[in-house]
């Protein structure tokens, strides 16, 4: 079993845009280890509370990381290495997509919070190639405020 | 004809303490689940999911909720001995680790994804 790591991410106002022009956060991998994916709880901050669909979707990404802004990778283990996943937040530049890769893909309630987590075998591994990751993106007809979300990794 | 053995000792408890189904918050809808949904808030309109499992599939590693009667058209790949997502993308039998593989430039025979 490898060491842990979490982060938190936002984004201030999530967009109806196409899925990769924007997104909450992007997790990428390297060549020195697979990341494993198993853990998240999203959310959304906005006011006023109502009862919109926010579609929260998780999705393989490759090439260069997406332009956005810096996140702190905390090890759970305070004497854990240093990660080789590597995270941005707020990100205004899209990362470049993997097509009919999306790895969760839930509608949640403007007012509610969600989270999965993954079974000892079930988490979502991204490859030990560089540039390799994860979009977390959240997007919404009706609502244009703040999502956010904690996730987990495995290394 | 001898007598009809009783075989009523046979059968479930009911009892409190017995062998009785188990509540509905702790029966699975699936037999290897490989994650599982929490959900806190109030429901959009037609939602009946407050938490769930999920499985994932052995070609793609797309996890979905695992609604029993939602009709959704899901595969099952004889040779990984799991489900797939469904997509057609996944219906050709590349497991997931063995994509890991190939991405990663280790695979010896060089397989290259069909397109």
């Amino acid at each position: 079993m490898g060491d842990k790591y979490g982060l938190g991410a936002r984004q201030t106002v999530i967009s109806t845009a196409t899925i990769g022009t924007d997104g909450v956060s992007e997790l990428k991998g390297g060549t020195g280890a697979r990341l494993r994916f198993y853990d998240i709880v999203m959310g959304q901050e906005g006011t006023p509370p109502v009862d919109f669909p926010v579609r929260w979707l998780v999705q393989r990404t490759t090439a260069a990381a997406a332009t956005g802004g810096a996140v702190v990778e905390n090890a759970l283990d305070p004497a854990a290495a240093t990660p080789t996943g590597v995270a941005v937040e707020e990100l205004t530049v899209g990362p470049t997509l993997v097509a009919d890769a999306q790895l969760l893909d839930f509608p949640v309630n403007t007012r509610g919070t969600f989270r999965w987590v993954a079974a000892p075998d079930g988490g979502l591994v991204i490859a030990a190639v560089a540039n390799e990751g994860l979009l977390v993106n959240a997007s919404s007809v009706s609502y244009a405020d703040i999502a956010a979300c904690t996730y987990h990794w495995e290394e | 004809m001898g007598e009809v053995p009783d075989l009523s000792k046979f059968a479930p408890r009911t009892e409190v303490g017995g062998f009785q189904k188990a509540p509905a918050h702790l029966q699975r809808t699936a037999r290897h689940v490989k994650g599982a949904v929490f959900y806190s808030g109030p429901p959009l309109p037609g939602m009946v999911l407050s938490d769930g499992e999920t499985l994932m599939c052995v070609h793609g590693q797309e996890h979905w909720i695992v609604v029993p009667g939602s009709g959704m058209k899901r595969g099952f790949c004889m040779n990984c001995n799991g489900p797939t997502c469904g997509k057609p993308a996944c219906d050709p039998c590349i497991p997931w680790e063995k994509k890991v593989e190939i991405r990663e430039g280790r695979d010896p025979n060089k397989t290259v994804f069909p397109t």
